[in-house]
């Protein structure tokens, strides 16, 4: 049995595979490799996914979700044809919600994998005849991740790793739509969800245009009015600004972390669709002092890394001698009293015990004392972040211990913090004297369902009815027609209307080879009636 | 067992050396099946790699540190300089990779003097700027700490948060090493001003929103725990607290059953309490 790879991201998902030499990506049921992360309920309430639903985003708001991934581990719920759905609702993190939503597809879930390391593999693997140390710089529709990686006689080892987890592509489109909104005097509230979904898609399309044109247009009608928008690279500059401001702290912190010197990086490879806008490259660029690389397709990055590290997993014979080492991305400890001055106390501040970016898996004890004379019991609490103090920090957990009574400062207990390679944290606090020992793990992304639990919820999921595979292309047919018709005015509606009515009873008659025919034709009207909208 | 037993080597400063032995080590002792040798390799492999750099310590590297001290300490005017030098990483390194680093260290304080002196008198007209800028960085670095220096110094300029923005969108601190060699130097800035306004009691206070600005620029949250291992906790009390109010103090005092001295003042202060009441009342009784 192999293991695939899957790169759930916030706009597009892929998935890819070892094929014994190389990984491949997978096509979904119309043959392409990226399926948009979108989900949208047809009025049967059957589901349909990828690029026919992110079409029905501007037709069938109401009935369609993207950006979910955004969402995951918080407690934000969508409404969808009258049914509530929580992007997960077991609550912890995005780690954990993310596993537990692909046990709950029937998946095995082997091992959640750090996007920018998997990034830096394919990139390894890749290129792997020399020895080198090379940033990657991942900028995907919802996140942002910089980690520093270096290859040496078959070692991946990756120094650092930073990011921020909201920040990406669709905040560009986000703050284009906001500026266009301003420019033409339109309240976001006076917008549809049709109308709102259908300005944003143009703003994307014009982000892209300026990819590689000076200047375009974003047109969009609401209602009867019609608007149109010049839009230059140098209008991007200034709406992006402050943005993109926001790329150079986890850069910075990166390599810091790693300690390397800006002159000891061989590369700096970019990775997701953000990074093709030549104002974020134009960006890496002045920072490093030097033109980014990029020879992987930055969208198919993530998901091939992915399916290597799968292969090296099950140790694949072809890459026996590569040793993949990770790290852990944050400081981990446990909150202690600090003494000031003599005999001045001060509690709440954080003791690390594992610094982020230690090598993992890692083991290492820290020795506390009691403060306090005939102090009865020892409580720590466990936390993971930055700050010196314990309530800027995120709390893990807690254990507590008995000591026997004595003078402040007699009594210690070794607080030892073991973290594992799938980023399980285990926590073991021993006294010194009685040699008594308690045991705690905090399982950080551990998926904590009862058998009960995942059987109730596929039992839940088998009453979801999807679209069998043949019907994939179909659907995604009418559903760009649908958006067409949303999009255009006029007699051209009409013949929209006209024609997905043909198709639709053509569809009926189930005689697949006149279904063929016609799909063809279809396709053609469509095609011609996308390129002028207008 | 030391670093170069566990690699199996002879000790080097060659960093491709070890790396081989470390990699030669590695696959046959892979992190998922042995967590415990790998740990003890991978922690060989990192103090052998560090251990290097102190072998490799020539001349050239040893100018590059003590650049990096001086510059700091440009900007400190009050005398302790002995003191600061001593608070800061770089200096640190030094202690530790040139144990016979007395005296330079000496000559250091003394050239620090020279060059803040010499840094006072800077023309910081338009086109000086211009020009400074312009230039490489080394000279950045030595006018972005004379400039905040006599910014904070002259009263006028002290709080106008126009002109440190100005000083802080310099185009030249897009480039990461020069922000990153800033990043200690204007912390350890901050907080000695901000303790001197502390200790001089003086109303004319820092405007939190610089600060804040600076601490946000530099992302000194992101590093409190290694500021507070160079720095200590009362500096990073300092500015943390000015920039983010107090919610960034730690202000909740140990319970007084954990602390014994919390628990013997409030005692002693009950029992005065009682005393000044009986005597209270046995005076108004008469």
């Amino acid at each position: 049995m192999s293991i695939v790879g899957i790169d759930l991201g916030t706009t597009n998902s892929l998935v890819a595979y070892w094929d014994g030499e190389k990984p491949q990506l997978i096509p979904n049921a119309i043959g392409e490799l990226i399926t948009p992360s979108v989900i949208s309920f047809d009025k049967d309430g059957q589901v349909l996914i990828g690029e026919s639903a992110k079409q029905r985003m501007i037709s069938h708001p109401e009935l369609s979700v993207a950006e979910f991934k955004r969402k995951m581990g918080t407690s934000a719920q969508y409404k969808l044809a009258g049914k509530k759905f929580t992007p997960e609702d077991f609550s912890d993190s995005q780690r954990k919600a993310t596993k537990v939503a692909g046990e709950l597809a029937g998946l095995k879930v082997e091992r959640l994998i750090n996007e920018p390391t998997a990034a830096a593999v394919a990139y390894g693997v890749h290129d792997r005849e020399e020895e080198s140390q090379f940033l990657v710089v991942d900028l995907g529709g919802g996140t942002f991740d910089v980690s520093v990686l270096e290859l040496f006689d078959g070692v991946m080892e990756v120094h650092a790793s930073a990011g921020d987890n909201y920040l990406g592509g669709e905040d560009f489109t986000q703050k284009i739509t906001e500026w266009f909104l301003e420019k033409n005097q339109l309240n976001l509230k006076s917008l549809t969800p049709e109308a709102l979904n259908l300005l944003s898609k143009r703003c994307q399309v014009a982000k892209h245009e300026l990819s590689t044109n000076e200047q375009t247009v974003i047109k969009f009608h609401s209602g009867k009015s019609t608007f149109e928008q010049l839009i230059t690279r140098s209008d991007l500059d200034h709406i992006l600004k402050d943005t993109l401001e926001r790329l150079k702290s986890p850069i910075e912190r990166a390599i810091r972390d790693s300690k390397v010197k800006l002159s000891e990086l061989d590369d700096v490879l970019l990775v997701g669709g953000a990074t093709r806008m030549p104002i974020v490259r134009n960006l890496i660029g002045r920072l490093f002092r030097r033109l980014p690389a990029c020879t992987i397709d930055p969208d198919h990055v993530v998901a091939l890394g992915t399916a290597i590290q799968a292969a090296l997993k099950s140790r694949d014979q072809a890459l026996k001698d590569i040793v993949l080492t990770d790290i852990c991305p944050y400081t981990l400890g446990v909150d202690v009293v600090q003494e000031l001055k003599n005999n001045q106390y001060q509690a709440g501040y954080f003791l690390p015990i594992i610094e982020r970016n230690s090598m993992i898996p890692v083991s290492r004890v820290q020795t506390l004392n009691t403060v306090a004379d005939n102090q009865k019991k020892i409580n720590c609490s466990i936390y993971q972040g930055e700050s010196r103090l314990v309530k800027n920090n995120i709390k893990l957990g807690e254990v507590e211990i008995n000591v026997p009574k004595g003078k402040a400062g007699d009594e210690s207990v070794d607080v030892r913090f073991t973290y594992d390679i799938n980023g399980i944290l285990e926590v073991s606090i021993k006294v010194n004297s009685t040699e008594e020992v308690r045991t705690s793990i905090i399982k950080s992304e551990d998926c904590q369902l009862t058998d009960e639990q995942i059987a109730a919820s596929m039992k839940k999921l088998e009453q979801i009815k999807i679209h069998p595979r043949e019907q994939a292309e179909n659907r995604l047919r009418l559903a760009k027609a649908e958006r067409l018709y949303e999009e255009s005015l006029g007699d051209k509606r009409d013949f929209i209307a006209s024609i997905v009515a043909q198709y639709e009873s053509i569809l009926e008659t189930q005689d697949l080879k006149s279904i063929e025919k016609y799909s063809k034709e279809f396709d053609e009207t469509l095609q011609s009636l996308e390129e002028d909208v207008f | 067992m030391n670093c170069w037993e566990v690699l199996v080597i002879e000790p080097t400063n060659d960093k491709k050396a070890i790396k081989r032995a470390y990699a030669k080590k590695l696959k046959v002792t892979h992190p998922e099946d042995d967590p415990v040798a790998f740990q003890e390799l991978s922690e060989a492999y990192q103090s052998a790699l560090n251990i290097a750099d102190y072998l490799e310590l020539d001349e050239s590297v040893y100018d590059e540190v003590e650049h990096d001290v001086v510059e700091p300490n440009k900007v400190i005017v009050n005398s302790e300089s002995k003191q600061l030098i001593d608070s800061i990483p770089q200096a640190e390194k030094i202690e530790l990779t040139k144990p016979s680093g007395d005296i330079e260290k000496i000559e250091l304080i003394e050239n620090l003097d020279e060059s803040f002196n010499s840094n006072e008198k800077l023309d910081l007209d338009e086109n000086k700027v211009a020009e400074i800028s312009a230039s490489d960085t080394d000279s950045f670095i030595d006018y972005f700490l004379a400039r905040m220096n006599s910014l904070y110094r002259n009263s006028d300029t002290k709080n106008d948060i126009e002109l440190w923005n100005d000083l802080f969108t310099e185009p030249m601190l897009d480039d990461i090493e020069i922000k990153q060699r800033l990043r200690y130097q204007v912390f350890d800035f901050f907080s000695c001003v901000l303790e001197e306004e502390l200790q001089s009691k003086t109303k004319d206070l820092f405007d939190k929103n610089i600060v804040y600005g600076a601490s946000e620029f530099f992302d000194w949250r992101e590093d409190e725990i290694s500021l507070t291992q160079y720095f200590g906790h009362e500096s990073v009390d300092i500015v943390m607290s000015r920039a983010y109010g107090n919610a960034n103090v730690s202000t909740d005092n140990v319970e007084s059953k954990e602390s014994s001295s919390g628990f013997s003042v409030s005692w002693f202060f009950w029992i005065f309490i009682i005393y000044v009441l009986t005597k209270l009342f046995a005076s108004l009784a008469k």
